[in-house]
């Protein structure tokens, strides 16, 4: 019969649109609450369903490959980086700058300029693959829009990299970059 | 150019579809001489997305033209890591571990459904179906990045591929969840047939449309879905069998009416057979080393290699020319779908205007590869 595919096409629609409600009413008073929403994205689970953002976020994954953090040496207080620029190196857009100071703090070289350009940045992430020392991380931050693109908005400088390490590194590095 | 015998004295027209047009799935245009409704010519105009990748891959080391190779046809990134890398493994020839290369099949896999629930998705819209079957398609892709990003770091650039492996193991979390989504897959695609096959106004749009016969697809060396679609059998895969796919058991759809319909029924079945290629995956994945240490300045032997994969739109190579130095010293990327799209205006001519968008849709582009 000629529109009998169209009935068919129609009924998994329709059954795509009732599903939903029915699960909202399964879940009739907490469907938006923190705990469903594990839930709610399970693959198994049927209906049509929206992480209500900005209010609710999903978690990153820890190998999520946000902004960058410089780390600090909890002994020393000092950074980890060295300033040998090998990231610099590895980076296939030259988003990277550093300049290594003159003389060493603690016995350890320092970096006298480090600056990160996030508007050409690729997130590729060989920078924190190829950094020798373990200075050099991604965060799970992924709102990065500035109104501007100099320096101090989407030019980062040592400060503002460590600042984030100091907030991201007490949650602990990604358990896949400490073995190596 | 008189096709239309007629008493009147007719002229053709030249249409111009595109650059910027929602059908033609970015930044491409043709120009189409038509004869009242019906095409007499058609002429594609590429390059409005050309960003010079292949000079860009001469001055890069051999380890930074992997991101870039995720940005040459951004649904299926993990396809384009491992062409590239499996270029310089052959060129370098380094051996990869057992469970390295069953994670990359399991990667590649996924990335085929991805890309063709999205081709059948954006071709629907083409149709006239807006956004139904492409919002379900991306939903289930949705599910299938998450693992990418598990397992990567991001969803669609994900650089997961390294010389000799891949970047991390997998993440503890992937397999069970991999497991509940290859589960969820096939009763996907039950519902994406259901919604979509057997529809009457789908079969009048697409049945007969685009016939593309197989010495023409041949002639102009078209490969993947399209190339099947014309009744040709030639699957990399199985014909020139790179990585462990011959350990793997699964079938080549073939067309048999070389039109639309029979593109996205092949694309439907080879969704099927890349979910048979999972479980088989899933089963038989060892445990063991994922990469080779390699020195940190790479440097592979003098020489060149082309190495060719099945890729979801179909051959992507990669020709490597080496001179011993860190960079590349040519950088061919030999993309499915530019070599696809030149056969677009033998397929189009005698149809009509609405259908172009039709059999544009059903070859599948991206425009990001085409101009590279």
């Amino acid at each position: 019969m000629l529109g009998l595919g169209i009935l068919k096409g129609l009924s998994v629609t329709l059954r795509h649109f009732v599903e939903t409600y029915v699960s909202d009413l399964k879940r009739f008073p907490h469907r938006y609450a923190p705990q469903g929403r594990a839930r709610r994205l399970r693959p198994t689970e049927r209906g049509i369903f929206t992480v209500q953002y900005p209010e609710e976020r999903l978690e990153m994954f820890p190998r999520f490959r946000g902004a960058l953090m410089q780390l600090t040496n909890p002994e020393t207080d000092i950074p980890k980086c060295t300033g040998c620029g090998i990231c610099a190196r590895f980076c296939p857009v030259g988003v990277i700058e550093v300049v290594r100071a003159e003389e060493k703090r603690d016995g350890q070289y320092v970096p006298q300029s480090y600056s990160w350009d996030l508007s050409a940045c690729l997130f590729c992430g060989l920078c924190v693959e190829s950094c020798p020392f373990g200075a050099l991380y991604h965060t799970p931050e992924y709102e990065l829009s500035t109104y501007g693109r100099q320096k101090g908005e989407l030019i980062y400088d040592l400060d503002r990299l460590l600042a984030w390490g100091q907030k991201y590194a007490p949650l602990g590095t990604p358990p896949v970059e400490q073995e190596e | 150019m008189q096709t239309v015998e007629t008493r009147l004295r007719t002229e053709t027209i030249t249409l111009n579809m595109g650059p910027q047009h929602p059908s033609t799935h970015g930044v491409f245009r043709m120009i189409i001489t038509l004869d009242g409704e019906t095409i007499v010519d058609l002429e594609p105009v590429m390059g409005y997305l050309h960003r010079c990748q292949e000079k860009i891959g001469e001055r890069n080391t051999y380890l930074q033209n992997i991101p870039y190779t995720d940005r040459l046809d951004y649904i299926c990134s993990m396809s384009n890591n491992l062409a590239y890398v499996m270029a310089v493994e052959k060129l370098a020839q380094i051996e990869v571990p057992e469970r390295a290369e069953y994670i990359r099949i399991i990667m590649v896999e996924l990335t085929r459904i991805v890309n063709h629930a999205v081709a059948i998705g954006a071709l629907l819209n083409d149709l006239g179906c807006f956004f139904t079957p492409m919002l379900y398609a991306l939903e289930e892709r949705e599910r299938i990045l998450d693992l990418f990003e598990m397992a990567s770091g991001s969803r669609m650039m994900c650089n997961y591929m390294r010389f000799g492996g891949v970047r991390y193991d997998l993440p503890p979390g992937f397999m069970p969840e991999l497991k509940s989504v290859v589960a969820a897959l096939p009763a996907f695609i039950d519902e994406f047939e259901r919604l979509l096959t057997d529809n009457e106004i789908m079969r009048i749009r697409c049945q007969g449309v685009g016939i593309l016969p197989p010495d023409v697809a041949v002639g102009y060396s078209c490969t993947g879905p399209l190339l099947r679609a014309s009744g040709v059998d030639y699957d990399i895969r199985k014909v020139d069998s790179y990585s462990i796919y011959d350990r793997f058991d699964f079938d080549v759809p073939l067309g048999t009416n070389y039109d639309v319909y029979d593109r996205y029924l092949v694309r439907i079945e080879e969704m099927r057979q890349s979910v048979r290629i999972l479980e088989q995956a899933i089963e038989q994945i060892p445990e063991g080393e994922v990469s080779v240490k390699l020195p940190r300045v790479f440097k592979p032997p003098e020489g060149d290699v082309y190495h060719r994969i099945e890729s979801p739109k179909g051959e992507l190579g990669f020709y490597l020319v080496s001179d011993g130095s860190t960079n590349p010293y040519r950088y061919k990327i030999r993309s499915p779908t530019f070599i696809n799209l030149t056969v677009l205006p033998e397929l189009c001519k005698g149809h009509k205007v609405a259908d172009v968008v039709a059999i544009l849709g059903s070859i599948d582009i991206v425009l990001g590869e085409v101009d590279r």
